[in-house]
This record gives structure tokens, sequence and C-alpha cells, in this order.
């Protein structure tokens, strides 16, 4: 309802200026009267009756402020402001505008890797619940990944309440013929997908049961990628090195895994 | 001799001067200093500031009419928002005039 009445009276701000012009006059005739009629001179009355009343545009200005008029008055004041610099110096205006630009731009970068490395949690089930482990050896160098024993290793030192998933990831030449590209290759352990908790878009998800076969369920980026033509790319054979794949599934764009984004 | 009226009050002044009637600013003035019996003193022209702001507030309406010297002026009225404004701002300071009194009063 506030909004209202403000939007209204900026509507017709120029009646409202008016009118708080005339009211103030009112006052100060209607003071100078009284004055008269109390025995004062005339031109004496005037004067006294502006004295008394103060600044009429002091006064103005504290009922634009009480009518939220101020703060549109200011801000377009110093748009005025801004543009007569620029038109003055159009040179020194076009390098500012630049050099904010660019920063601007850096930092909305900067923000979005940050936001979705640090900031957003993994689309995964129960996130708050997982962690990754980092090896270091005796000099203090992280270790580039685990080896199969290793995980058993850690995984059997740990409670039955604890369940692991193993991934690597490499670059492989991914050949879906005749077309040959490099791509980010992820395998997998059977326990990836059922801890993880995502749901394929299309086909399945693997499970335990394919554990030893040669099957590839591929993010939505890269079924767009190698099977550009298929709207259903599903029992299609990509080959990675010397080992065919049948594709299983497809799993949807918001689908990351462990990383941060795909 | 009259003494400034203390910081936040105004409006409660004008808010009980109008509700005894339609009344244009110069009039509310008139008005606050017959009902104080001329122990207020209020700047003149800051009577407008706290119309505007409490007309923008909802408490108080206007409307242009003809005054008793026969001048165009505005009249400005009690809203029903300023009548329930005006009882719980009434309540308040009766609270603490009373508090005050007795503070002051058990100092001295």
């Amino acid at each position: 309802m506030k909004t209202i009445r403000w939007i209204r009276r900026l509507w017709t701000r120029r009646q409202v200026e008016a009118g708080m012009r005339e009211e103030m006059e009112f006052h100060r005739a209607a003071r100078a009267a009284d004055l008269v009629d109390r025995g004062m001179d005339p031109q004496q009355a005037a004067r006294t009756a502006s004295i008394e009343f103060g600044s009429v545009e002091a006064w103005r200005e504290e009922c634009r402020k009480e009518l939220g008029f101020r703060l549109l008055d200011e801000l377009f004041a110093d748009l005025r402001f801004a543009l007569r610099g620029m038109k003055k110096n159009p040179g020194f205006a076009a390098a500012t505008v630049a050099i904010l630009a660019a920063a601007m731009g850096v930092n909305a970068v900067f923000f979005s890797l940050y936001s979705n490395y640090v900031m957003k949690p993994l689309p995964i089930r129960g996130v708050e619940r997982h962690f990754s482990v980092l090896g270091f050896d005796p000099q203090g160098k992280s270790a580039s990944g685990w080896s199969a024993a290793e995980v058993e290793a850690l995984r059997g030192g740990a409670g039955p309440w604890m369940e692991g998933l193993y991934l690597m990831d490499t670059f492989q030449v991914l050949a879906v013929a005749p077309v040959q590209r490099q791509a980010m290759v992820t395998s997998l352990s059977a326990s990836y997908f059922p801890l993880l908790g995502g749901t394929a878009r299309l086909g399945r998800t693997l499970g335990n049961t394919d554990e030893h076969e040669h099957a590839a369920v591929l993010s939505s980026f890269g079924a767009a990628r190698f099977f550009p033509k298929h709207a259903n790319p599903i029992g299609e054979k990509l080959r990675v090195g010397r080992t065919v794949l049948t594709v299983v599934g497809v799993m949807p764009p918001e689908f990351t895994g462990t990383a941060a984004c795909t | 001799m009259p003494v400034p009226i203390l910081p936040g009050t105004l409006d409660l002044l004008i808010l009980k001067a109008v509700s005894i009637g339609p009344q244009h600013g110069y009039g509310i003035l008139l008005r606050i200093e017959q009902t104080s019996g001329g122990n207020l003193l209020i700047e003149q022209g800051a009577v407008y500031p706290a119309l505007c702001r409490l007309e923008a507030q909802g408490l108080v309406g206007s409307e242009w009419g003809v005054s008793e010297n026969n001048r165009r002026a505005r009249f400005y009225t009690l809203t029903p928002a300023g009548r329930k404004r005006l009882k719980d701002a009434l309540s308040h300071w009766k609270q603490l005039a009373k508090g005050m009194a007795l503070a002051l009063g058990a100092e001295a």
C-alpha cells in the first residue's frame, strides 16, 4: 500500500510540488494576516511571518525526503554528473568502463568457480557423509592414486559401517567408428552408483552384476558429443583402447558424480 | 516562556490536533499552541515535513478546501490507521510521562 501511494505521488510529482509551495505560501500569508490583526504593520508582518517560518526551500527539501523523492533526485543528479563527466572526457570514460567491465567479468568467473567447487554441495545422496582419502609419501608429496590392493587394505581396516567406492579418471582415446576423440574416462567400482544414488536418464546405471562386463554409462555431455545423431544411444558400441564397451545408460545433465562439474 | 518540544513528539501532537477535526497546517499549529496553553515552541515550517511523513505513512489524509480567509488551503484529516496510532502513542506517552515523573520525583 505504501509503495502504491509512493508511485502515485511520483506520478503526480508536479502537482505535489506545486501543492507544497502553495501550502507554505498560504501558511505565511495566514500568519502575516494574524499579525496584522494584532496591530502590526503589513510589511513588518510579512517579514516577521517569513522569518518565523524559516527557509521555504529547506522545508520543501525536508518534505521531499519524507515523501521518498530525495533518493531518486540524488540518483538522477549523480547520473547527470556522471554523463557530463563522460561527455567531457570520453577517452578516460571508455578506459574506466573497460577496466570496470574486465574486473567484473573476472570477478564473475572466479565467483562461479568458487561457488561450484567450494560452496555448492555435490548433487549426490547423503553428500555430508562422503569423504575422499588422499595419500602422501614419506617426502610429503601427494600420491596420484591408490592401487586396488591399497583400497582393499583401507576398507578392511575400517568398520562395517563404512562403504567405499573406487574410481580412476584418465584421458583416453575413445572411438565411435569411424571417429576417434580424446575424452575423460572414469573406471568405476561396482559400488559407485549404488553409493552416489544417481538415476540414469536413459537406460540404467552400473551395479554389482556389471563388474566384469564391458559396459559404459555416458554423461549427458558425452552422449551429445559421441552420439550427436542418436536420440537414444543405448546398445551402441564404443572403443577405449582395445576394449569395446556397450552403452547401457546415459546420466542426466545435473549428475556430476564426485566432481563439482563435468 | 514556551519550551521547544521533545524530539519525536511533533507527530503525536499533530495527530492529536487533527483528531479534533480537519485542519490546515497553520491551523494545526494554532491548535497545538492553544491546547498546550502556549507552553510549547514549534518551528513553524517543521509541521510540513511532519505532515508529509504522516501522510506517506497513511496516518493522515488531505484534500484541498477553502480556509476561513477564503483562500485555497490543504486540510488534513485523521485516517483510521492514524486514529489507532494516536491511541497507541497516547497510551505509550502516558506511561512514559508517569515513569519519568516518578523517577525524577524520587531523585529530587
